[in-house]
């Protein structure tokens, strides 16, 4: 596919029209190995180094509700614990030595691995990574670390209240032992064995339940798959059971919650039902959103709660792509208390007007034309792109979204952009969570619904 | 390498491969240079007649262009009583100019004289020992009136608006003690038209809308006192500092910020804001002679002047350890500093090295011993400078892991000091720090848009683009025993300074008699 990019508005200083830009997003191979091993390839012989990530389908929210950060730990030692051929701190000083690196992280919704490595060193670090990723040792000595890394974190997690208010407000919206509300918690941490983490890396770390991304200077494709084959081919494959998700219930109608801290800013959390992915109503509704609000220098939000009245250094409104349903969407702002109440009011009257009163043809115009141009910019190394698309199969979008995302976004009409809005905004039933001093606040927060106040913990 | 991270790397001894479209050489004006030693990677290097310093990247992958301008005035540079003005003319930088962002400049200037009337006669009243309230509610309400009037001639938020529907990613800009830069990349058909806007913005800035931004400032300065790692490093600046100017927090102290008017920020443009004082960086599917053809189109009328006198008054050897207990709603951790002789001393590698022995990696010495082994540390991070353009502060940034106390921890650190100034680090210490180097080297060329910001502050502020290829050269002359021997000149007790974060019920006298828990 083939896209042209151009202006369709009047540029300021006169300037001659841009000359038409053809741009054909890269693919890369898509490769599945007989154990089912997905591998997406996209070789860059511009710098000599190799980049492997691979996704894991698990996610914390598969957590068992007692062992909660039990993924997160099993994934934290795969790098940390060592491998059946290597001791965690061989492994440690191969790659350091070589200014190599693996990292292993978890996010809801996938858990992944990733490598890096000079070209040079390339057969080393892959041996060392397959390894890892098929044979974790969880060394105890090394889980012991963790672990009271882990408790420490728990202890210190409301020392930046500008970060803790958003998962606060998560929590509080989807629920406190729901899969996408839930925190990891001491007694959850200390209760995880070294079993336990053999037993979920067993269940979930299965060839057939990865997808491998692999970008840089690895020679031909096909001596990257041979290599890749000699190292995972002979993992087994293996059925992978998920465990039911059950629907977040979140609370109907205005609720207001309040962590009262004396601070010099009031946090402001306004959060809202929001989309379950992959939904076609997302790109109609992202346009939306992104006059409302997306993150950046220019939106409405920015335009009245920060140019024009000064309130804000920090403020922008945006959406999950989870699997939940329903997922959410957010406003976010972070103002001094004197004036909190101006700053809540105008975005909530930026979300209702959002909700009632269609973009203009011409804001339209303008959110289509940045989204089309801006997208080249997904693309801006050759990781970037394998993992894209990696990601979006993980997460269930159709093979050609990519290819036919340019012609989605130019189909939105002022009526299916203003559908999605109507439809999803609506800040009357919004949860707004407060983290601020309230001695300090121009206005009662009570005049915004009813407010349940909560201890910091 | 964490520490070298002010120093960004970039540069690439192995770079054959940037896809040079025939042969630049050939097509490119009088003047400009290719950088054609294999060592480095092919960057164009020009400079107009008014100063103002361009290099030029060609990385072909997809067609994007990132550029970047830096330029050498940070908050370092603000004068005495006006700390901060650095900060917020980067942010008013992005309020357009004589034709961007306005209806119609001729009557939006009457109105903008106006104000500044209005709010130098609002300052002055807040400025009064006694300030009388309800002249300055008026004087608040006439200063809000006149901007409500300038709106009229607003066009709002058209030099971003129009970045974001050019397709802009990454449109940004940075305040730093040393210097500011500004960002942006955009789709490779829109060259002209960056470097049209940005030549606009910088030879013909209007600083409309002033006040309000003024008050958004202050609100990211609120944001960050809410931080504690933040007001701890700020804290930890203004005690080891006595004199020096990079004793002022970054965006200023807040009762100097409230002094701060459009007059200051229009003086503080004219001293700073000239083509001499600036690099710009292109990296991205562009061709270097029409880059230099357009750059001249458009900087070349922008007018030089002469650059004040930037030697500040420096700091005096320090001769008292300094500790500090910063009470604040957070859990315990801890900043050291170390007087550092700057990155124009030779001492600066050996100092490098040491951040690195101590703390680079899972190997280093800081997290086998503290982390691991003692298990007394959540984190130990060692850093050998702050800042560049004058001496700063080596620093170590660490947090005890509970039960253990911040005071353990740093006599844990002290230890692991101690034991470097004996115990020169090891040949393998040493090859893997290099290693390290040389691998950074490469993930710094990865992104388009880092690479060009790499770029313009090497060559504008840290003494040319090939700072870091350079630094790396020095680093693999550096023996074992100059590291321990520069620890031992630097890490000492009379050139230390210490602040601890402890929670605020600590402060309460009823605790302090050691009960706290």
């Amino acid at each position: 596919m083939a896209l042209s990019l151009t202006s369709a508005w009047t540029l300021p200083l006169n300037l001659p029209k841009a000359p038409k830009l053809e741009f054909n997003p890269p693919r890369g191979e898509r490769v599945v190995l007989e154990n089912g091993l997905i591998v997406y390839l996209l070789k860059d012989p511009t710098l000599p180094a190799i980049r492997i990530n691979a996704i894991v389908r698990t996610g914390s929210v598969y957590d068992p509700a007692d062992k909660v950060g039990l993924g997160s730990l099993t994934a934290g030692m795969l790098d940390a614990g060592g491998s059946a051929a290597y001791k965690a701190d061989e492994i440690d000083k191969t790659l350091e030595y070589l200014g190599a690196s693996i990292s292993s992280s978890m996010d809801a919704e996938y858990a992944s691995m990733s490598m890096f490595a000079l070209k040079k060193d390339l057969d080393k670090v892959l041996d060392i990574y397959a390894d890892s990723l098929m044979n974790p040792a969880f060394e105890a000595d090394k889980f012991e670390i963790l672990k009271k890394s882990s408790l420490e974190m728990i202890r210190r997690r409301n020392d930046d209240p500008g970060r803790a208010v958003m998962r606060e407000a998560l929590r509080n919206y989807y629920g406190k032992d729901h899969p996408y509300g839930r925190r990891t918690e001491a007694p959850g941490i200390e209760a995880i064995t070294a079993q336990d983490m053999k037993a979920y890396h067993a269940a979930y770390y299965r060839p057939n339940n990865i997808l491998l991304s692999v970008s840089g200077d690895y020679g031909s494709d096909e001596e990257i798959l041979a290599k890749l084959k000699a190292k995972f081919g002979a993992w087994q494959k293996g059925e992978v059971k998920f465990p039911a998700i059950p629907a977040p219930a979140p609370a109907a109608g205005r609720q207001v919650y309040l962590v009262d801290k004396e601070i010099a800013q009031a946090f402001i959390v306004i959060v809202q039902k929001g989309i379950q992915r992959p939904d076609p109503i997302e790109i109609p509704f992202s346009l939306t959103n992104d006059v409302l609000g997306a993150p950046g220098l220019s939106s409405r939000l920015v335009d009245t709660v920060r140019s024009r009245k000064g309130l804000a250094y920090t403020v922008y409104s945006y959406y999950s792509r989870r699997n939940a349903h329903p997922g959410h969407i957010y406003a976010y702002c972070g103002t001094k208390p004197e004036t909190y109440s101006q700053a809540l009011e105008e975005i909530l009257k930026q979300l209702k007007l959002a909700k009632t009163e269609k973009l203009t043809a011409e804001e339209l115009a303008e959110a289509r034309q940045a989204k089309v141009n801006s997208f080249v910019f997904d693309f801006k190394t050759p990781l970037d792109i394998v993992f894209q698309r990696a990601l979006l199969e993980h997460f269930g979008f159709k093979p050609d979204y990519l290819e036919t995302y340019v012609g989605n976004v130019t189909a939105v009409t002022p009526d299916s952009a203003f559908e999605a809005a109507s439809r999803l905004y609506d800040p009357d039933n919004a949860m707004i969570f407060v983290i601020g001093n309230s001695k300090k606040f121009d206005k009662p927060l009570s005049e915004f619904g009813p407010v349940t106040e909560l201890k910091e913990d | 390498m964490k520490s070298l991270a002010l120093v960004p790397v970039l540069l690439l001894c192995c770079a054959p491969l940037y896809a040079a479209d025939g042969k630049p050489g050939e097509t490119l004006p009088p003047g400009a240079a290719v950088e054609t030693d294999p060592k480095y990677p092919p960057v164009v290097s020009y400079t107009l007649k008014n100063g103002l310093k361009l290099l030029i990247l060609e990385k072909k992958f997809v067609p994007t262009v990132s550029f970047s301008i830096a330029f050498k005035v940070g908050n370092v540079d603000c004068p005495q009583g006006k700390t901060g003005l650095a900060h917020l003319f980067e942010h008013v930088a992005f309020k357009g100019s004589k034709t961007v962002n306005t209806k119609d400049y001729a009557k939006e200037k009457i109105v903008l004289d106006k104000i500044e009337t209005a709010a130098k006669a609002m300052i002055a009243e807040e400025r009064k020992p006694s300030p009388d309230a309800a002249r300055l509610e008026t004087l608040k309400k006439k200063l809000a009136d006149l901007e409500k009037e300038a709106d009229a001639f607003v066009l709002k938020d058209e030099f971003t608006q129009t970045y974001k529907n050019l397709g802009s990613s990454g449109l940004n800009a940075a305040t730093s003690m040393d210097y500011t830069i500004y960002m942006v990349s955009l789709p490779a058909n829109q060259l002209e038209t960056l470097l049209a806007m940005e030549a606009d913005r910088f030879k013909n800035p209007v600083l409309r809308e002033f006040y309000r931004e003024r008050s958004v400032v202050t609100e990211e300065q609120y944001m960050y006192a809410t931080q504690a790692d933040r007001t701890l490093f700020k804290e930890l600046m203004a005690a080891a500092m006595t004199i020096h100017p990079y004793r002022n927090p970054i965006g200023g102290w807040m009762d100097d910020i409230k002094t701060l008017t459009m007059t200051d920020a229009e003086k503080f443009y004219g001293t700073f804001y000239v083509p001499n004082n600036a690099t710009i960086a292109i990296v991205g599917d562009v061709k270097p002679a029409e880059v230099i053809r357009l750059a001249e189109k458009h900087f070349s009328g922008w007018k030089p002047s002469e650059l004040p006198d930037t030697a500040y008054t420096q700091e005096p050897q320090q001769k008292a350890e300094k500790r500090f207990s910063l009470f604040f709603k957070a859990t315990p951790s801890l900043r050291m500093g170390f007087h550092n002789p700057g990155f124009y001393h030779p001492d600066i590698y050996p100092l490098v090295m040491a951040s690195e022995v101590l703390s680079g990696g899972k190997t280093a010495r800081f997290y086998r011993n503290l982390v691991e082994g003692k298990q007394v540390a959540l984190y130990a991070s060692a850093g050998s400078a702050v800042s560049v353009r004058y001496p700063s502060l080596f620093t170590i940034s660490a947090a005890p892991k509970a039960p253990h106390t911040p005071e353990e921890l740093e006599a844990a650190i002290w230890e692991e000091i101690e034991r470097l100034k004996k115990e020169p680090p090891t040949a393998w210490e040493m090859e893997k720090i290099l290693n390290n180097h040389d691998a950074d080297m490469v993930k710094g060329m990865e992104n388009s848009l880092d690479l060009a910001q790499n770029l313009s502050l090497a060559e504008q502020v840290y003494g040319g683009w090939k700072f870091d290829w350079k630094f790396g050269e020095e680093l693999r002359k550096v023996k074992p025993e100059d590291v321990s021997r520069a620890v031992a000149k630097y890490l000492v007790r009379e050139n230390y300074t210490i602040g601890i974060i402890r929670p605020p019920a600590a402060a309460a006298p009823a605790q302090s008699k050691g009960d706290a828990k």
